[in-house]
């Protein structure tokens, strides 16, 4: 069941329904029966090993808390706790690249000869498995008590409208499974509204856009320089609206249920800096990242002053990209944003002067500059290895240069235009239809960030109010790629 | 001058070499927002300078406390205490 | 709770009320219940806003065992004709602009709702390239695959409205009327058409994969296949030499010949030099000549081949 889809609302209106005429002190069942059914719909095979996690992680937290509070050795606990935790992404998602690299390096080893592992990713697992980690660490410094309630932790670990694909849950998020509302207008409509607008930008917009990026990033070689360039801006807010769209559903769908998430993004492309970038995308991840990470990385490099804190920097990049995916392209992503972000914090004071002097064409050129920079490394993100991202930058690079030739040959006819585009999947009113979406994703953003949008749209009439949601729901309806079959770009982490 | 307030001074020694600005004022409510330079690069760099200045070692948690410049010097104080 | 239910009615009811127009109008014919509107108009108002939508809803009616594949040079052939030639009942599957995607999904759109005997692919050099990538058939194929799509597909939105006006004003519905005079247009498509699809052409080995399956499965199932390659006006065959594409040009030409019976009339004939015969140098008029050399026993104007 995808979240994108009518069989989830169903779910939810049905999950919702059942959970507000439940006793508050047993909502935590419902959902924890909702979310085993929807892990088990998804993954059968997998759920034993959600549990499994859960009931290990839950035993692991009480047992150390209370060895420690007896004065007796309990670091190792959590140390085990924690490998334990992560054998199976170690196991499943990592072993089989790793395999790879050492038998691509070791003289005689054949690619063959290194084990075949047929088992396919279980859903989610990267996002509970170091969701269950922060867990664990918050209970190891004492930042958190470590949850009695096996039920209610394990609700807290299995939740459904994030348990696929994130925001990760921070832990304090247990004590609100404690008593979960009930039924309330707003709160309820709220959600709904969040996760409606999250369901547009996946349909109606993410989906629109991947037509045509699916298109050339299969075949660069076969289009202009002018549509791969088209092409790698189109992923940017592709990625963009499919991944914030999940997010809001996701967020939407909790609070429908009476749980409050954090946002998971804050209008990324606005950044002006990739530093800032990071403080926007995917912040639940990048938290996690920040806290669990690279603090604890740069703490123990501390005696290197700051050439440790860089090479903190570096491994914690090195390890997000890997995250992301078993694959060179993700560690290479994430190197390149790791050196970029080492590269601007050298330059902070430069960078801060120059904008003194000339505050507007800074702003303006660091915006352009840092969104292209993010469009650049998303091909690599995006391709399915190295070569691709390769051939496409090779392809926008010498074919941009012959588009100039052919274009001033032709006497940059419309004819002669719209043949820079031909294959690329979209129709004249799709290609409106998309530019409007990114028009749209980006407008919305603008005025979120000085205002949020819902704050905005209370504060209209009622006319106005009920032509956005009716605007939104035929969007959905009438616009969404329904006819494709979409997955998550997230959701094979 | 209090053992508090020696050292706040130190700390705010270690401030101003480490960061490279010898008039900054430190106080108890300082935080990275305030102060120009400080950021995640030169964090533990400066908590390491502490630690040489004052012949000890925290360890990850204590770090994690550490809401402003007042919360290190307690944990110096305490250590140094105890 | 009350009102929260109010708010859901309140948004649900305008979608509602479509819906129930949908089901009184029924353009393309999906539920076969409403009378509303005759078969004629939802042709000439639905027919044309979604070739495939109508033409699969048509053929999901009404399977038969002959059908044939092609863009709008097929489209237009007589199947009365054809029929009193052969004795036999054939379905024409040419889509308007139609591309090799589209035929492809046609043919196992039919395959999975008839036994067929023959088909027929009507297939030019400028269709067969990796660039002429439209499908519009997978949105009809989602329709067949969830029925309820079809209540929020635009295409169906779109028919829904215009048949609804043309019944309250009595007025003929206007689609895709050309706004250029004859030659003008000529001029335009060959100065404008033809570079849009030989100025990208990229030889699409994933067709002939496709083909090949096709070929394969007809092979098995004893499904006689023909491909037709339709004539082109001798103006439009030139551009393929200016575009230096001759060597793939031979190489679609021969995959054709080695795979199926093949009636290739797109070259120098008296057929492809009279101008006169022509709409513009992509569409032929002579729709009875193809017919005749194709289902029946003339010969001259076309190039047979067997493999």
């Amino acid at each position: 069941m995808q979240l994108a889809s009518l069989s989830y609302l169903l779910f939810l209106a049905g999950v919702s329904a059942v959970s507000f005429v439940t006793p508050a002190r047993a909502r935590w069942a419902v959902l924890l029966v909702a979310s085993y059914c929807f892990y088990a719909l998804l993954a059968p095979k997998y759920t034993l090993l959600l549990a499994a996690l859960t009931l290990i992680s839950w035993f692991a937290a009480r047992t150390l808390a209370a060895r420690r509070k007896n004065g007796r050795a309990h670091s190792w606990i959590f140390w085990l706790a924690v490998v334990t935790i992560l054998a199976p992404l170690l196991a499943l998602k990592y072993a089989p690249f790793a395999a790879q690299a050492v038998a691509r390096v070791v003289p005689g080893a054949s690619v063959e000869d290194v084990g075949h592992f047929r088992f396919l990713l279980p859903v989610g697992l990267s996002f509970f498995t170091i969701q269950i980690v922060g867990y664990l660490v918050d209970v190891h410094q004492e930042s958190i008590e470590p949850e009695k309630h096996i039920g209610r932790y394990a609700a807290f670990v299995a939740l459904f409208p994030y348990v696929t694909a994130g925001p990760i849950g921070r832990s304090e998020l247990v004590e609100q499974l404690r008593h979960p509302p009930g039924f309330n207008y707003e709160r309820v409509t709220s959600g709904i509204k969040l996760a409606a607008w999250g369901m547009f930008k996946k349909v109606v917009i993410a989906d629109r856009l991947g037509v045509a990026v699916d298109n050339v990033f299969a075949a660069p070689d076969n289009y202009s320089g002018v549509a791969v360039a088209f092409a790698a801006w189109l992923y940017l807010f592709q990625v963009y609206a499919d991944f914030s769209g999940y997010s809001d559903i996701a967020i939407g769908s909790a609070r429908v249920l009476g749980i409050e998430l954090t946002p998971n993004f804050a209008q990324p492309y606005l950044s002006r800096s990739v530093g800032e970038y990071w403080r926007r995308w995917h912040l639940s991840f990048s938290t996690w990242l920040n806290e669990y990470v690279y603090f604890p990385l740069s703490a123990m490099f501390r005696r290197w002053s700051r050439a440790g804190a860089i090479a903190a920097l570096l491994l914690t990049f090195f390890i997000s990209g890997l995250w992301h995916g078993a694959a060179w392209t993700f560690v290479v992503f994430g190197m390149v944003h790791g050196v970029a972000l080492v590269g601007e914090m050298l330059t902070n004071k430069w960078r801060a002067n120059a904008e003194r002097r000339s505050p507007r064409l800074i702003r303006a050129l660091t915006w352009v500059g840092t969104l292209t920079f993010l469009c650049g490394v998303d091909v690599i993100f995006r391709a399915p290895n190295l070569g691709v991202a390769w051939a496409v930058y090779r392809r926008i690079a010498l074919g941009l240069i012959e588009d100039a030739q052919f274009l001033t040959a032709q006497g940059a006819s419309p004819g002669a235009i719209k043949s820079l585009l031909v294959g690329v999947g979209f129709s004249a009113e799709e290609l409106v239809l998309a530019l409007a979406g990114i028009a749209l994703l980006i407008g919305v953003d603008v005025l979120q960030e000085r205002v949020p949008m819902s704050q905005r749209i209370r504060a209209w009439p009622g006319w106005a109010r009920w032509g956005t949601y009716y605007a939104i729901a035929a969007g959905i309806l009438f616009f969404g790629s329904f006819n494709r079959n979409t997955s998550f770009v997230y959701y094979q982490f | 001058m209090s053992q508090t307030d020696d050292i706040l001074s130190r700390v705010t020694g270690i401030f101003r070499e480490e960061l490279k600005q010898p008039n900054l004022v430190v106080l108890p409510s300082t935080t990275a927002n305030d102060v120009e330079g400080w950021d995640s690069l030169t964090h533990m760099a400066l908590i390491h300078m502490v630690e040489l200045e004052f012949k000890l070692k925290f360890k990850l948690p204590e770090i994690l406390k550490f809401k402003n410049v007042g919360d290190m010097c307690q944990a110096i104080e305490k250590r140094l205490s105890g | 709770m009350r009102r929260f239910t109010r708010s859901a009615l309140l948004l649900a009811l305008p979608f509602l009320l479509y819906f129930g127009l949908v089901v009184i109008t029924d353009p393309f014919e999906h539920f076969g219940i409403g009378n509303a509107i005759s078969h004629a108009q939802k042709e000439r108002v639905s027919g044309r806003l979604h070739y495939a939508l109508w033409k699969s809803h048509q053929y999901a009616k009404s399977p038969t065992r002959r059908v044939i594949f092609g863009d709008s040079r097929l489209d237009k052939l007589p199947i009365d004709e054809i029929e009193a030639l052969t004795g036999e009942r054939y379905f024409n599957f040419s889509l308007g602009g139609g591309t090799v995607a589209e035929m492809v999904s046609a043919f196992w759109f039919s395959d999975a709702r008839a036994q067929l005997e023959e088909v027929t692919f009507g297939i030019s050099f400028f269709n067969f390239s990796a660039n002429e990538n439209m499908n519009r058939f997978i949105e009809a194929e989602a329709v067949f695959d969830d029925r309820l799509l079809y209540f929020v597909n635009r295409s169906v939105a779109r028919a829904a409205g215009q048949l609804v006006w043309a019944e309250i004003t009595s007025a003929r519905p206007q689609l895709e009327h050309p706004t250029m005079g004859r030659d003008e247009f000529w001029d335009y498509q060959l100065r404008v058409g033809a570079p849009r699809i030989y100025g990208r052409y990229v030889y699409p080995e994933a067709y002939e994969g496709d083909l090949q399956r096709i070929l394969e499965h007809c092979r098995m199932r004893g499904v006689r296949v023909q491909f037709v390659i339709p004539p082109s006006h001798v103006d439009l065959q030139q551009k393929v030499a200016e575009f230096g594409l001759l060597a793939e040009q031979e190489r679609f030409r021969a995959f054709l010949r080695r795979a199926a019976p093949t009636i290739d009339f797109d070259n120098p004939s008296e057929l492809t030099t009279d101008r006169a015969r022509f709409g513009d140098p992509f569409h032929p008029m002579a729709y009875k000549e193809i017919v005749d050399e194709v289902w029946g026993n003339a010969r001259g104007l076309a190039v047979h081949s067997d493999p």
